[in-house]
């Protein structure tokens, strides 16, 4: 499978005019494969935008590598390939909604005819088709975001990159942006989707990475990440003779009075604590838990601060 | 970008500022010719119009309204002139032309009040102390306009030639006028000077008797003439319009600079080239007639020996004097043998003039014993007054100073005038502070304002001029004067 | 194309500037209204109809080189950073739009709206002139108003040609002035820039004032040379104003248009100067 995006090592440090040195990125590697979506979350200040913009070319990275479309960082080649809708973008308010869109037409070299064409087909697209002719000065917020869909959609990208692209919007526009993404990835283009909405990326995302303080934390398929599933094992009556037993087998176990819940990370040693303990304690439960993202992206947030 | 466009960017940086610094050289003498900021001309002080402003008058250069600033000041001045508030004008009318250096009005206009219209009461003399001020003004004008001729002219004519009664000086600067053309205020396009700089030039250069370079001159404003002349017929339209007698105009004045040239000093060889000039020109009628008769006394005067008519000495019997009629009050009067009637009997120019034959023919009552008409002067200053030099002109004028000067009128061999300082308005301009004073009484044939028939007798020099007492070679080297010369003490004059 | 899609709505987003505006409607309301006023203020009693036409012409290219001039420094100075601020840089540089581009772009756009503005500015004051002349004219040729304004002496012309090239003058030092402060725009902070930009114009403005001091008595060689070389690389701003020459056509023996054609190069090569050192700083900037 092809990369359309390889960081590896790489490093952004800030320098501020009085001199202080801010690492926004600190030696990160990750590759997202074509025709993924990739979730790329964190808590506010982590590095995400800044990882994006380096990507583009809009920041030059302090050391390591970055190649998108494998080509590197900021390269105009790829720059026709891929579409960037920035965090809250802003447009000139001067122009329509339909005039904005034919300038970012230009910028692609689109001639006339194909401008005339596909304006309206992407106004129509992100449920703007009634609102083409007014100034962007009354635009909403949320209709600001779908002008900015519709620029990143121009030039048929097959890699996007969206910075936040949910924030501050209301319930459906949410529900659209998520529609739009689950349609490219039918389409099997390739999303890198940054982002602290937990939800958007869990029910999206191939992938996610998850970054905090400008390092990569953790990585892998939503099922990795989540369905490393512990199950957890609720006994009544466990006598010490058994729980030195079974306390090998498990990960974790607490006591809660006359309970014991025992966490054990395999399905093996589930079954293997099962047959232990069969008979000689009262099975309560036995609950597979399958964590959310947001547990674990607290957990790691909190250890992060430790 | 790569390195190697980068590298070609850096070097384009180098090639587009060598490429600036290349064309500011260009523009430079352009832009200086425009602008004539800063040029100096010698150790010229008076040049420096900005030295000594108030600053916020720089400012006052920065909003763009120079003009409009200028043309308010302008006429702030002009109030000035009407109500006599004349030590205000100078300032002002720096600062006019400082902002708005190149309006000619201002500096003709404003020299020619400075230099003749700060009046006083009782005798109608301008205040000969803003003189220093009118030229360094004028001289100023020039500098910042020096391409055209208008200002050259000025300077010449009107405060040299008339004002200071200066004729060398008018002739060098007239001789400027003549270097430069003018440009039509509405189209842009180059305008010929008008011919009369250039016979204008001329007629100074012989008054100054500098009369090799003054014929000179009339064949050059001759050829220009006729250069116009033809230009006129080809191109009715687009040349200014010009015809024969400006030509005729030009032949006749340099036919008789050779022939006043032959008859005052016997200049065989003028005196025919003055007739073949002058026979060329077919009108009037009286100018055909007195050519002829010269053409007479020519032939008459051809292979003999005649040294001219200003080789007969006259003796002036120059006499001036001086009284205090009240306090304050001078009168100024004395006799010159300057010249009788009987003087002009037998001279070679009579030939032309005939003004001696027709005298004699008149009537008893109507023919006179004197002819009248040329001038005296005096001058009244302190005695340690100097002309400020108006190259290193400070623009201070001193009203402490008296100085004050005239022209009296000979009629009858004899000349008298007054001068009433008493006047109490007049106060200012005749402040008498000194304790001495020098009253200079003198005539001079040069002078611009003596008529031409006193050099037919005396020379252009004043060659036949003889005096007792009263020669003066001195003052004007290489010229003959008449000058008396008296210091008087304040308790004299009040 | 991209360039100029990129100037196009620069354009745009300038013209729409309310400050802009302000400064446009007001220099060219004056305009109009000296009309009237050079009548009041009438210096013609003693100076004939041409000097009122001197004052027109000459408040007419001073307002208007006084609102050029903030009009110039207001797009300068803000062109290029409200790109940041606004967060609109993003989405045109994440296009394949090169860096170079988007900064002639923004050069190209900020000299078409000076082009505009000094447009409009410079034909109101040429029509205005225009039919003030035909106004004297008229006075002229009628017999009886010809010969109590005492206007019959005087021809004035209808077309002065000096002020086209005033006019293009003019925006020439715009265009040189708002190319320095674009290239300063991408180091400076906006109000530095405003008053480093306004300090280069007085400067340049002022450059025989650096010149004569490099020849000040007492200068070091070493010093004049500097001061020398300072002055050749100064804009000369100076070279660009000379109204009073044009006002006094008559005082020149000088073609004001091939001067005006020299100028014309000199502000070009000076304005791609400041464009290629912008190219060259943005290209390593960080947006
Ligand atoms: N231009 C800058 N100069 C200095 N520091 C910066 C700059 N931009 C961002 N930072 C710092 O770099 C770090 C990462 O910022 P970044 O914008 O990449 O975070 P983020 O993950 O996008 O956060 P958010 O969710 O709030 O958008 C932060 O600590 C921020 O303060
Ligand atoms: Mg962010």
């Amino acid at each position: 499978m092809a990369e359309a995006i390889v960081v590896e090592d790489l490093c952004k440090e800030y320098r501020g005019r009085t001199g202080d040195r801010v690492m926004a990125v600190n030696k990160v590697s990750f590759s997202v494969h074509e025709g993924e979506i990739f979730g790329f979350i964190g808590p506010n200040g982590a590095g995400k935008t800044t990882t994006i913009k380096t990507l583009l070319g809009l920041l030059f990275p302090t050391s390591g590598k970055a190649m998108v479309m494998g080509k590197p960082a900021g390269d105009i080649e790829a720059k026709e390939r891929i579409s960037y809708l920035p965090e809250s973008p802003y447009f000139y308010e001067h122009m329509t909604g339909a005039e904005v869109l034919d300038f970012y037409c230009r910028l692609f070299k689109m001639g006339g005819a194909a401008r005339r064409k596909k304006v309206p087909e992407l106004l129509d697209r992100v449920g703007l088709g009634k609102d083409g002719s007014r100034a962007l000065r009354q635009y909403s917020k949320g209709m600001l975001q779908r002008v900015g869909i519709a620029q990143s959609l121009i030039n048929d990208p097959d890699l996007l990159f969206f910075d936040e692209p949910t924030s501050g919007l209301d319930p459906i526009a949410h529900k659209d942006i998520q529609d739009l993404i689950l349609s490219l990835r039918k389409q099997g283009k390739t999303v890198f989707l940054s982002s602290h909405q937990l939800s958007d990326v869990e029910n999206v995302c191939n992938r996610v990475a998850i970054i905090n303080r400008g390092e990569l934390v953790k990585m892998g398929t939503m099922d990795e990440l989540l369905h490393a599933g512990r199950t957890v094992i609720t006994l009544a009556h466990l006598s010490a003779d058994l729980l030195g037993k079974v306390q090998p087998l498990a990960e974790h176990v607490a006591e809660d009075g006359e309970l014991t819940k025992i966490y054990t990370e395999t399905e093996e040693n589930v079954h293997k604590i099962l047959d232990m303990t069969r008979g000689s304690a009262n099975l309560v439960s036995v609950v597979p838990q399958r964590q959310t993202l947001e547990d674990l992206f607290v957990e790691i947030v909190r250890e992060g601060r430790h | 970008m790569t390195i190697d466009k980068r590298k070609l960017l850096v070097a384009v940086v180098v090639v587009v500022i060598a490429a600036i610094v290349a064309i500011q050289l260009n523009l430079e003498p352009k832009y200086e010719k425009i602008v004539h900021a800063g040029k100096q001309i010698g150790d010229n002080k008076s040049g420096d119009m900005m030295a000594e402003l108030p600053g916020q008058f720089i400012v006052a250069s920065f909003t763009g309204f120079k003009q409009v600033i200028a043309g308010a000041l302008w006429v702030r001045a002009d109030e000035f002139f009407h109500r006599g508030h004349y030590h205000a004008i100078v300032p002002l009318v720096r600062m006019v032309t400082w902002l708005d250096p190149h309006n000619i009005d201002v500096y003709t206009t404003g020299a020619w009040h400075l230099d003749y219209n700060f009046v006083d009461y009782a005798n109608t003399l301008s205040d000969k102390r803003y003189i220093p001020a009118s030229i360094a003004f004028m001289k100023e004008g020039i500098r910042n306009n020096p391409n055209i001729w208008d200002l050259y002219f000025e300077l010449g004519w009107t405060h040299y030639a008339r004002k200071l009664m200066d004729n060398e000086m008018a002739a060098y600067y007239i001789s400027e006028a003549c270097k430069y053309d003018s440009v039509d205020v509405n189209t842009g396009a180059k305008q010929r000077r008008p011919e009369f700089v250039d016979r204008m030039k001329a007629h100074m250069l012989e008054k100054v008797g500098k009369l090799d370079e003054a014929n000179e001159q009339w064949f050059a404003a001759h050829k220009r003439a006729s250069k116009a002349l033809e230009d006129y017929k080809k191109n009715p339209k687009a040349a200014d319009w010009i015809d024969q007698s400006t030509i005729d105009l030009c032949n006749r004045n340099q036919s008789l600079l050779l022939l006043r040239r032959g008859w005052r000093y016997g200049d065989m060889k003028s005196y025919e080239q003055g007739l073949e000039i002058a026979e060329r020109v077919k009108s009037p009628a009286d100018w055909v007639q007195a050519t002829s008769s010269a053409r007479k006394d020519f032939e008459s005067r051809k292979g003999k020996h005649w040294e001219g008519d200003a080789a007969k000495p006259v003796d002036a019997k120059f006499n001036a004097s001086w009284l205090r009629a009240a306090p304050r009050v001078l009168v100024i009067k004395g006799t010159v043998n300057i010249i009788q009637a009987s003087e002009y009997k037998g001279l070679a120019s009579e030939s032309f003039t005939r003004w001696y034959a027709e005298n004699e023919s008149a009537k008893a009552d109507s023919k006179v014993k004197w002819r009248d008409g040329s001038r005296v002067y005096w001058r009244l200053q302190d005695a340690d007054y100097v002309m400020p030099d108006v190259n290193k002109f400070d623009w201070t004028t001193n009203l402490e100073n008296t100085v004050a000067w005239g022209d009296i009128y000979v009629g009858g061999g004899s000349f008298l005038t007054k001068l009433d300082m008493s006047d109490p308005r007049d106060l200012g301009m005749y402040p008498l502070k000194a304790e001495k004073y020098k009253l200079t009484i003198w005539m001079e044939p040069t002078d611009p304002g003596m008529p031409d028939f006193v050099q037919d007798r005396v020379g252009w020099r004043g060659e036949a001029l003889m005096d007792k007492e009263c020669i003066d070679t001195k003052t004007r080297p290489g010229y003959r004067l008449l000058k008396k010369e008296f210091i008087l003490s304040r308790s004299d004059i009040i | 194309m991209i360039i100029w899609a990129i100037a196009r709505t620069t354009v745009g987003d300038a013209l729409r500037k309310k400050i802009l505006q302000v400064f446009l409607v007001v220099a060219i309301g004056l305009i109009v209204l000296s009309l009237s006023f050079s009548q009041t203020l009438s210096f013609s009693s003693q100076r004939g109809a041409s000097s009122d036409f001197m004052l027109l012409k000459s408040f007419g290219l001073g307002m208007m080189a006084l609102a050029g001039i903030f009009i110039s420094l207001i797009l300068g100075v803000t062109l290029i950073p409200q790109e940041f601020e606004r967060r609109t840089i993003y989405t045109i540089l994440a296009k394949p739009v090169k860096r170079y581009e988007f900064i002639t772009g923004k050069f190209l756009g900020a000299l078409m709206t000076l082009g505009i503005a000094t447009g409009l500015m410079g034909a109101t004051f040429i029509i205005t002139i225009v039919l003030k002349a035909i106004g004297a004219q008229q006075a002229a040729a009628s017999p009886t108003l010809g010969h109590v304004l005492g206007a019959s002496a005087e021809k004035i012309a209808l077309f002065d040609w000096n002020m086209v090239w005033a006019v293009i003058l003019v925006y020439l030092q715009f265009m040189v002035l708002s190319s320095i402060v674009l290239l300063f725009s991408l180091i400076f902070t906006q109000t530095v820039n405003f008053f480093m930009g306004a300090a280069v114009y007085a400067v340049g403005f002022m450059s025989t004032v650096v010149i004569s001091l490099g020849g000040a008595e007492g200068a070091s060689s070493a010093l004049r040379f500097f001061y020398k070389t300072v002055s050749y690389l100064l804009p000369r701003f100076d070279q660009f104003n000379i109204p009073n020459q044009l006002l006094h056509p008559e005082t020149q023996v000088t073609n004001m248009g091939a001067y005006t054609g020299m100028m014309a190069l000199y502000g070009l090569l000076y304005t791609l100067l400041a464009l290629v050192v912008a190219i060259l700083i943005f290209e390593r900037k960080e947006v």
